[in-house]
């Protein structure tokens, strides 16, 4: 049976049907001119891609972070990412979900669509965060993926509230129902085994900082805050 | 595993160098960021960043051979330092790689990266680029080819 030199090539990069690829494995038993041809697509595939195989590891130049860090503009908001750049960087809310996974990769919150979603220009909760943010006490679900620090009241009536979700803290705000991320960092001390962080010495600077920016008196404490969920934070 | 290390690892292989390669994931992540609105959530960000770079590139290369239409262009110079037929060793070193890939013509270098090193399916791959799945075969077979036989000699089977 003949097999073209594209649907061995298609075998050997796994793009064929089981049916189709059960049709080369027979070929290639009566055929050891084409396991010879195979053998030799596969050791070069193997030699090119593990030419790059290092590229993966190197630390990447200050230089290129730099469309990371232009300064807060008209409705900005502060995202810092201590791990990546060692220094914080600032952002528009807008860039923070895919700079999270610029930066930090697919395993972290960036990659996380159910619990963010792009709206006006800038990121709001959906899903889990979206109820967390909602109903959550702060202290609260000990050990849970996410995790509320506290509770803070804005200028105008609103609220804020300080979360931790994965490895990433936040600053989320009450606007028009819905719970606008005011900002996103990636959290250094995030893979703390106890999973029970509400100190808020175990929160990123920049979260810490934007929240003082946005609070208009202290933090709330249980009884105000249940009183502020139940009114639904208006 | 961050994008923008994938990234650079691909504009190095398009590219052919550090500096290029580097300089275009720079001009890459800026555009991105500056048209990140038209990026669908739903699709694949590693993609969609990727054909920025791509297309970035292709137009560097463009004004690079226009301008080079009117200076001489010496085209031994490029091929300098590579004996095609020599077989070399199948473990590549980086510098030997990005010797045999300087020798495909661009649009099948593109292709071979993103399949090869990069992982993506044909599919992707085509998405990527902006072609049909079948030119990217079609490119595939080539650039294999070629790189066969500088990598590990001619087939004399």
């Amino acid at each position: 049976m003949m097999i073209s030199d594209e649907t061995l090539m298609a075998f050997a990069d796994d793009e064929l049907s089981a049916g189709e690829a059960r049709r080369v494995v027979a070929a290639l038993e009566a055929d050891p001119a084409l396991a010879l041809k195979l053998d030799r697509m596969r050791r070069a595939k193997a030699a090119l891609k593990g030419a790059f195989s290092g590229q993966l590891e190197l630390e990447t130049p200050a230089r290129l972070l730099a469309p990371f860090a232009s300064p807060p503009r008209r409705g900005a908001s502060i995202i810092a990412f201590p791990q990546a750049a060692r220094r914080p960087l600032y952002m528009l809310a807008a860039a923070a979900c895919v700079a999270l996974v610029f930066l930090v990769g697919r395993a972290s919150v960036g990659a996380d669509a159910t619990m963010f979603a792009r709206a006006d220009g800038g990121i709001v909760a959906r899903g889990d965060l979206d109820k967390a943010l909602d109903a959550q006490a702060a202290g609260a679900n000990a050990g849970a993926r996410i995790q509320i620090a506290m509770s803070i009241p804005e200028d105008g009536g609103g609220y804020c509230r300080v979360f931790k979700l994965d490895a990433s803290a936040g600053l989320a705000c009450g606007e028009g129902g819905e719970w606008r991320i005011d900002a996103l960092a990636a959290s250094d001390s995030a893979t703390d085994a106890s999973g029970y962080a509400t100190a808020a010495g175990d929160l990123p600077d920049a979260i810490l900082n934007a929240a003082n920016q946005r609070r208009a008196g202290d933090p709330l404490d249980a009884v105000a805050e249940r009183q502020a969920m139940q009114a639904r934070w208006r | 595993m961050g994008l923008i290390p994938r990234l650079r690892r691909f504009a190095l292989a398009m590219t052919g160098s550090r500096a290029d390669g580097d300089d275009l994931v720079q001009d890459t992540l800026e555009r991105a960021l500056l048209r990140l609105d038209q990026w669908r959530p739903d699709t694949r960000l590693d993609a969609w960043v990727f054909r920025i770079a791509k297309n970035l590139w292709i137009d560097q290369i463009r004004s690079k051979r226009a301008r080079e239409r009117v200076v001489v262009s010496d085209p031994d110079a490029d091929a300098a330092g590579l004996d095609g037929r020599a077989a070399m060793d199948a473990a590549l070193t980086l510098s030997k790689a990005l010797q045999v890939l300087a020798t495909l013509p661009e649009e099948q270098r593109i292709v071979i990266t993103l399949v090869q090193i990069e992982g993506f399916t044909y599919r992707e791959a085509a998405e990527i680029i902006g072609i049909p799945e079948g030119t990217v075969t079609s490119r595939l077979v080539r650039a294999r080819a070629a790189i066969e036989a500088q990598v590990l000699g001619e087939d004399r089977t």
